[in-house]
C-alpha cells in the first residue's frame, strides 16, 4: 500500500540501502562548517560574545561559525550540539598575544579546525532524542488524556506495567522510558533522525492535544516495521 | 587622655582619593594558551599593574589592599572605580577598628558592648564620625598588630587606651 512506502529508501544508491547509514541534519550542519577557520582580533572578540571572560571555547566557537553561515540550530538539543562541537578543536602555532590596544593577534595563530566527523555510533546515541524529551513533558489532565496515553503504550508495546498502573505520573514514566528503550537498540530501525525523533513528538502531540494527524503518523510508522527493514520515510499526514 | 588633630565634618571618600588619585591600570595585552583538551583558548594578562603602598601609611596600604581593576571589552582598555576603591577602604577601616575594640575591650564578652555596636553601625559615609575613625585608625595602626590590633607592647598599650577613651567619647556624643 502507498501509505507504508518508504519513498527515501528508494531513492537511495545500493550502498546506502546495503550500508544503511543514518540521516541526520547533524552530517548537514558538519558538512557547511569550514574544516579550519583562522580566527583573528575581530573574530575572537564576536566569539567571546556576552561572557564575562576573555576565554573562548570550542562550543562558543562552533555556534558562532554556525550563526556566521546562517545554520539554523534551533531544533538542535544539547546533546546534538554536543556531538557536533565534539568534531572540532582549536590549534595554536606560536605564542600568540592578544593585543587590544592594537587591536590584533599576533606571534601566532589560531585556528579551529575540524577533527572528525559524526560516526554512526554517535548518531544512534542521538536517535530519537530530542523526541524523548519532549515526551518527557507529558501531562495528563483528563481522563480522555489518560485513555490516549494507554493507546500509545498499546502502540508502543512492552509497556505492560504503564497499563496496569493507575497514576498517570507513572503511565507517562512506562512511556518514556518505552521510547529509551526503543532507540536504545534502534528496535524500530528508523535510520532518519528527524523521523526518529517525531515518535516522542507524535506521542506528545497526541495525548495532550488530541491531535489525530499525529496518532495517524505513529499508527502507520508502527506497521511500517513489521516488515522488519530499515526506515528512512514516511508519508505523514498533517 | 591623649588630643588628636584632624577630624571634622568632611566627605571619606574625599579623605582617600588622594591616596588612589595616581594608580594606574594594566596594558590590554594578553597571552593566549590552550587548555590540555584543546577545547579551550585560555587569555592572561602579560603584565599585571600593581600600586606601591606608601611605606608606613597605613591608608595607603589599605587603599592598595583593596585595588581593583576591571576591562571595558568595548572601550578594550582596563579602568578603575576610584570612589569603589575608597568606598571598600573605608569598610575595611571599620572592620578593623571593631576588631580592635574586640581585642582591646576589658569585658568578658566584648561584642555585646555598647562601644562594639556603635562601631559596627557607623555607615563609611558619615561625614561627622568617619574622619575622627579614620585618623584614629592611622594612630593606633603603628602601635598594634595589624591582624587582632591588640597592642605591640606596654607604650603600645597607652596608645590602646586611649583610642578606646576616644571611641568612647564619640559614642556617648554622637549615639543615638
Amino acid at each position: 500500500m502507498g501509505v507504508f512506502d518508504d519513498k527515501r529508501f528508494d531513492e537511495l544508491d545500493w550502498i546506502s540501502q546495503a550500508t544503511e547509514p543514518i540521516e541526520s541534519e547533524l552530517n548537514t550542519y558538519l558538512s557547511n562548517l569550514p574544516d579550519k577557520y583562522s580566527i583573528d582580533f575581530a573574530t575572537y572578540i564576536a566569539m567571546i560574545g556576552d561572557s564575562y571572560g576573555l576565554n573562548i571555547s570550542v562550543s562558543a566557537a562552533v555556534r558562532f561559525l554556525m550563526n556566521k553561515n546562517g545554520i539554523n540550530r534551533s531544533n538542535a538539543t544539547w546533546e546534538q550540539m554536543d556531538a557536533v562541537e565534539k568534531c572540532f578543536q582549536f590549534e595554536i602555532t606560536g605564542n600568540p598575544v592578544l593585543n587590544f590596544k592594537e587591536s590584533t593577534i599576533a606571534n601566532g595563530t589560531i585556528d579551529l579546525i575540524k577533527i572528525g566527523i559524526l560516526d554512526e555510533k554517535t548518531l544512534e546515541g542521538l536517535l530519537g532524542q530530542r523526541g524523548i524529551q519532549t515526551a518527557s513533558g507529558l501531562y495528563v489532565s483528563n481522563p480522555g488524556s489518560i485513555s490516549r496515553l494507554n493507546e500509545v503504550m498499546e502502540i508502543l508495546g512492552k509497556c505492560d506495567n504503564g497499563l496496569r498502573a493507575r497514576s498517570p505520573r507513572m503511565k507517562r514514566r512506562a512511556v518514556v522510558d518505552r521510547l529509551k528503550e526503543i532507540f536504545k537498540t534502534n528496535e524500530w530501525k528508523i535510520k532518519n533522525a528527524d523521523l526518529a525523533d517525531k515518535v516522542g513528538i507524535w506521542t506528545y502531540q497526541y495525548v495532550v492535544n488530541n491531535n489525530l494527524a499525529a496518532w495517524s503518523n505513529l499508527c502507520r510508522l508502527k506497521v511500517m516495521t513489521h516488515k522488519n527493514q530499515c526506515i528512512y520515510s514516511m508519508e505523514e499526514v498533517v | 587622655m591623649y588630643i588628636l588633630d584632624g577630624g571634622g565634618c568632611m566627605n571619606p571618600i574625599n579623605m582617600m582619593l588622594p591616596y588612589i588619585e595616581n594608580f594606574g591600570c594594566s596594558e590590554p595585552i594578553f597571552n593566549l594558551t590552550l587548555n590540555s583538551r584543546n577545547d579551550r583558548v585560555d587569555a592572561s594578562l602579560q603584565e599585571t599593574y600593581l600600586p606601591t603602598a606608601i611605606e608606613g601609611d597605613p591608608l595607603s596600604e589599605l587603599v592598595v589592599k583593596m585595588y581593583n581593576e576591571s576591562f571595558d571589552i568595548g572601550q578594550k582598555t582596563f579602568y578603575i572605580d576610584k570612589e569603589y576603591i575608597a568606598r571598600r577602604a573605608l569598610h575595611e577601616v571599620l572592620s578593623n577598628m571593631a576588631t580592635f575594640v574586640e581585642s582591646n575591650l576589658d569585658t568578658k564578652k566584648p561584642k555585646l558592648s555598647k562601644l562594639y555596636k556603635f562601631i559596627r553601625n557607623v555607615g563609611y559615609s558619615n561625614e561627622l564620625l568617619m574622619p575622627t575613625i579614620v585618623h584614629l585608625y592611622k594612630y593606633i595602626y603603628p602601635h598594634t598588630y595589624n591582624t587582632t590590633f591588640q597592642p605591640l607592647n606596654i607604650e603600645g598599650k597607652k596608645h590602646t587606651d586611649n583610642a578606646l577613651l576616644i571611641l568612647e567619647a564619640l559614642r556617648k556624643k554622637y549615639e543615638k
